[in-house]
């Protein structure tokens, strides 16, 4: 693939957009490559947790100026049903890694993945030029996130959050710093119960590399328990909460071999070893 | 293994009932017949006329509740031989339906109050997000640390999203990190911070507050409020047309009681 790479390295399925000449703004071509390399992804049973991230210094523009009209039915289809479900569409988890703008369609793929990271420089738009041909997860998902209020200051009056501001309202989880990151801990003894971190420090302060961080720290914990969490949480929304309650979605923890080995090495104080069955 | 009626400690003060899970030395953990005590407890509350609010808390000053006691389960496991936890499902069917008040709140409609006095972990934490209003003492923290042993927190998964929004609910069910008392309070979690060793006396306040009313309106608005959670909101809107509040029996008695109370009880 040319403008989208997917590599998968010890269970971290890697997938970059590699289109910086024009702010890795997309194009019908590149949004299907990345429709390819999700899906690889979401087949794919040596990769676990997936980034999604993006060479040079933005993460997405939006839609490239010169195809961003004109586009044939057949690509206004195409589009409509890939954002209508493409990034979403696997119970693994996904990772955007945002450095500079991320813009339009951009902000669309980083609110598609399940969590967000952000350097420093990050910037989140919707992109005036998207009212009234935008992907809808834009608008659905950011009211999600940050609220009614600021979702339509930044649909309708083309408000920008900064990193600061994005990690505030709870559109970014973590923000990625440059430093030397603390000692890790010795791998040994149980799975420690930790404040939950809001900076991720790597020696690159690059979003691509706090990303990796990140989801390295996923994987030292049960897969099972993660699938199950997707499903249940995604399929709670926008249903009755009674309904909620008695969902039976997913694979169930509670059944598996990992939960077996999770109780044995928490009481031998060791870490576990997980078999995502 | 101690009686039920050490495990748990009630104590009655007027119309507020406060039930104090009581292993300290297991940081409370939820094993040797307490949660079956709670489940009693629970339902003792609920169907008792004379009681109006319960406020839960946990013995000592280190935890709330740190969850399912773990040996608790490995030895079960170790016992049935098990190599899957279905195995240890299977064997458990047997012992009846399990309650649980995390998971479906038994149509438990009166206010619950949590006391959350120290680490508020895995079904700990559960346990007081089923609550409807959360005070935690400053030193305390909550989470869900299932995802870092292989559980699943299957009674909480659900309502990520209603307590928090998608993106912190999925980061702390996926590290199993905790919220500090502080982090917990800015993102809408818990109702108050107070000083360690405050909580109960707090709950207790607020619980004398709550007690003003007729348990009638108590339950009409935390009934309603389920029914509608999740619902396109016309139609949520339209559920107090289909119900009125002005329809119970206790709304005229105490509506004058409110009025001649005048303004100096400022609500009834």
């Amino acid at each position: 693939m040319a403008e989208v790479s997917y590599q998968v390295d010890d269970r971290v399925a890697v997938i970059s957009l590699r289109a910086p000449g024009r702010g890795n703004s997309f194009t019908p071509a590149m949004r299907h490559e990345l429709h390819l390399a999700m899906s690889q992804y979401r087949n794919d049973d040596q990769a676990w947790v997936a980034l999604v991230c993006a060479d040079g210094s933005d993460f997405c523009t939006g839609v490239d100026a010169g195809t961003g009209t004109g586009l044939s039915n057949q690509e206004r289809r195409d589009r409509a049903r890939f954002w209508a479900g493409g990034p979403f569409e696997t119970i693994k988890p996904t990772i955007a890694a945002v450095q500079g703008t991320c813009r339009g369609e951009g902000l669309a793929l980083a609110l598609g993945c399940d969590l967000r990271l952000a350097e420093g420089s990050a910037s989140f738009q919707a992109g005036l030029e998207s009212l009234g041909s935008g992907p809808n997860i834009e608008a659905v998902w950011l009211v999600n996130l940050v609220g009614l209020a600021v979702a339509m200051d930044m649909l309708w009056g083309g408000r920008a959050l900064d990193a600061q501001q994005a990690s505030r309202l709870g559109l970014v989880n973590r923000m990625v710093t440059k430093g030397e990151p603390e000692e890790e801990r010795a791998q040994e003894g149980r799975l420690a119960v930790r404040p939950l971190q809001q900076l991720v420090v790597t020696p690159e302060g690059t979003a691509r590399s706090g990303g990796i961080k990140l989801a390295r720290e996923l994987l030292q914990y049960a897969p099972v328990t993660r699938s199950f969490q997707k499903e249940t949480a995604y399929r709670s929304i926008g249903v009755p909460f009674h309904y909620a309650q008695t969902l039976e979605v997913g694979p169930n923890p509670y059944a598996s071999e990992d939960r077996i080995e999770g109780t044995r090495a928490f009481v031998e104080n060791r870490r576990p070893e997980w078999h995502n069955r | 293994m101690q009686q039920s009626d050490d495990l748990l400690l009630k104590e009655q003060d007027g119309n507020i009932l406060v039930v104090t899970m009581n292993r300290p030395d297991r940081m409370n953990a939820l094993g040797g017949g307490l949660t079956e005590a709670l489940n009693e407890a629970w339902l003792d509350f609920r169907d008792d006329p004379d009681l109006k609010v319960m406020i839960i808390t946990g013995a000592g000053d280190r935890a709330f509740c740190s969850g399912v006691d773990m040996r608790q389960n490995d030895e079960r496991a170790r016992e049935l031989n098990a190599q899957t936890a279905q195995a240890m499902l299977d064997a458990d069917r047997t012992r009846g339906v399990r309650l649980s008040f995390n998971g479906n709140n038994f149509g438990l409609w009166k206010p619950v109050i949590a006391a959350i006095n120290g680490w508020c972990l895995a079904a700990g934490c559960e346990m007081a997000m089923a609550c409807d209003l959360r005070i935690m003492e400053e030193h305390a923290q909550m989470g869900l640390p299932e995802v870092k042993r292989g559980m699943g927190a299957k009674q909480t998964t659900h309502k990520l999203y209603f307590l928090t929004n998608l993106n912190i609910g999925l980061e702390m069910a996926w590290t199993g990190d905790t919220l500090t008392a502080q982090r917990a309070y800015d993102l809408g979690m818990v109702t108050e911070v107070v000083a360690k060793s405050q909580s109960v006396a707090r709950a207790k306040e607020i619980a004398r507050q709550i007690c003003r009313f007729p348990s009638s309106y108590l339950e009409y608005h935390k009934l309603r409020v389920f029914q509608s959670l999740g619902l396109p909101l016309d139609y949520g809107m339209s559920i107090e047309q289909r119900f009125p509040p002005q329809e119970g029996e206790e709304y005229r008695p105490g509506l004058e009681r409110s009025l001649s109370q005048g303004t100096t009880g400022g609500t009834p």
